[in-house]
């Protein structure tokens, strides 16, 4: 009786959602009475408990909560940055220099990473990483930037230097996701450029986002510090989400 | 809300010289940081940032007597000589027009003045419509004031005298409106020197600006004038009345060319020092992780 109410629970939350089929979730029919706690959570997430495909929405998930890491991080580096180099185009220059090379590199060694054993985990490790090196920037970046400051008088190199400091190396981890998540998806040649397509469109939107809400509402209301550390709390959690999913399917 | 805010954009427009239809532009140029306009109404020129809804102007210099200060802020800012009647060394962020370097070095030509303006354009602006002119003794730093501020503490060189007027009016730098910026500047300030800030008189940003400068300051006078609706935060030692008035008597035949009314604002002065705030003073303080100031500003 138990298990029939559960199943009828699981496929009607299933049956409410599945428009997200559109984006290649297959629904999952007559759930095995072991993996309850798996289905129940892939009713939620689409996602969690098969690996292909039924973790396609937790990589969509991931994609944009990577994209809206990497536009909330840049907007705030022009206010970390301010006190030492101030608010003036060649620091903006500086910053977006930096996030874009940062990127570049990161698409370069994501996808070279992504060629051998790719795996949820170490999908999931490139988030816990990303986050982890976030917060030397929230505990030294006055240290880094005093440093700089003192070494170099032309602001403008100042801040670039400064910005290669505080931002590369999380930035190029950040770069990593997207074609990472472009090798987990892609299961045909046929469709591999409608998924890079999506995944772009996911990630881009999460950027978009991203940069509204830390613009709009976040500094309004929270110290930079703060928003940091909740940036830092959402990709270790992303993280571990993926790392969770991978060994329950393995379980 | 304070009292002053409902005043504020009619006298604007009443008290504000040059901003008629008269005026004549005669440079109209765009800069990196803004829009930089010169409005000349017969003998007198008018710099402005931008003339959108007929913003405000920066700036006015009378040709024929280019001694006249014509803003209230310019001649509030004289008030400063209260409480440090000799300064040796001054230090103006936002140079404007040049008004206040000019001023102070006519009347203290031995004075040593530092100017610090971000936007190149105003500064050859300044030199070519304002008769401004740096020389030995007045240097003009074309840099970000806080990249500036930082620089400077790292030297010897303190300043009797600062003024801060780095707002236009349209965009606020929001890094040079936090407890951290102004702890550096007060810093720069000697003993017995005086600062002066031409601030916000309306929004939100009132309210949280001056919980900003009381927290670092520990206190200061509100010098207002109402008929004008300008501010100037005053951070000065402490001077007894009767000596505010003595140098008062004695500053104003040599403050008659400028056109100040120092008696009347040491008058206001000794008056408002006792006040109580009339802001918010639970207002959160702005600092360098929490300074939306352009956000605040836009909220009444």
């Amino acid at each position: 009786m138990a298990q029939r109410t559960l199943s009828a629970l699981i496929n009607s939350i299933l049956f409410v959602t599945r428009g997200f089929e559109t984006l290649g979730v297959q629904r999952l029919k007559n759930p095995h009475p072991r993996r309850y706690f798996c289905d129940f959570f892939y009713a939620f997430t689409h996602a969690v408990c098969r690996l292909r495909p039924d973790v396609t929405i937790l990589t969509y998930i991931l994609a944009f909560g990577g994209g809206f890491a990497i536009m909330s991080l840049e907007l705030l580096g022009g206010k970390v940055m301010a006190p030492y180099f101030g608010n003036s185009i060649y620091v903006w220059g500086s910053i977006i220099t930096v996030f874009m090379l940062s990127l570049s590199i990161g698409y370069l060694l994501g996808g070279r990473l992504s060629v051998r054993t790719p795996s949820y985990v170490r999908f999931g490790s490139i988030f816990v990483i990303a986050g982890g090196l976030l917060f030397p920037l929230i505990l030294f970046a006055d240290a880094i930037m005093d440093l700089v400051f003192g070494w170099i008088e032309d602001p403008r190199y100042g801040s670039l230097v400064a910005a290669t400091g505080l931002f590369m190396i999380p930035t190029i981890i950040l770069g990593m996701i997207s074609p990472y998540s472009v090798r987990l998806l892609v299961d045909s040649v046929a469709h591999s450029g409608q998924t890079a397509g999506r995944l772009y469109f996911v990630s881009t939107l999460g950027s978009a986002i991203g940069t509204l809400a830390t613009s709009f509402y976040f500094v309004l209301h929270f110290e930079i510090n703060s928003i940091l550390s909740a940036l830092t709390s959402l990709l270790l959690l992303l993280g571990a989400s993926a790392i969770t999913a991978s060994r329950l399917r393995h379980a | 809300m304070h009292r002053y805010s409902h005043l504020f954009w009619g006298l604007m427009l009443l008290v504000t010289p040059g901003a008629d239809a008269a005026a004549e532009k005669v440079y109209d140029q765009r800069s990196l940081y803004s829009r930089v306009v010169v409005n000349r109404n017969d003998h007198i020129y008018c710099l402005q940032f931008s003339v959108q809804l007929n913003l405000r102007n920066q700036s006015c210099i009378n040709k024929r007597k280019p001694r006249k200060l014509i803003f209230e802020y310019t001649k509030m800012a004289m008030a400063s000589l209260l409480f440090t009647p000799e300064p040796k060394a001054i230090l103006v962020v936002g140079l404007g027009g040049g008004t206040l370097p000019m001023a102070f070095t006519r009347l203290f030509p031995e004075a040593h003045i530092d100017a610090i303006e971000i936007d190149a354009d105003v500064v050859k602006v300044a030199e070519q419509y304002f008769e401004f002119r740096s020389d030995e003794k007045i240097a003009v730093h074309i840099r970000d004031a806080r990249v500036w501020t930082k620089r400077a503490l790292r030297g010897a060189r303190r300043y009797d005298l600062i003024f801060l007027d780095a707002f236009n009016g349209e965009y606020i730098p929001e890094h040079l409106m936090t407890r951290e910026y102004l702890q550096e500047t007060q810093a720069l300030l000697a003993p017995g020197g005086t600062l002066m800030a031409n601030t916000f008189a309306v929004s939100d940003l009132y309210d949280h600006e001056s919980a900003t400068y009381a927290d670092v300051f520990g206190g200061f006078i509100n010098f207002a004038v109402v008929q004008t609706a300008n501010r100037m935060i005053t951070v000065a030692p402490a001077v007894e009345d009767e000596i505010l008035r003595e140098r008062a008597t004695a500053l104003r035949a040599t403050l008659r060319p400028y056109d100040v009314p120092i008696r009347r604002y040491a008058r206001q002065l000794i008056r408002l020092r006792n006040k109580a705030p009339d802001w918010d003073t639970e207002a959160r303080v702005l600092t360098d992780q929490f300074s939306p100031a352009n956000l605040l500003r836009n909220r009444r």
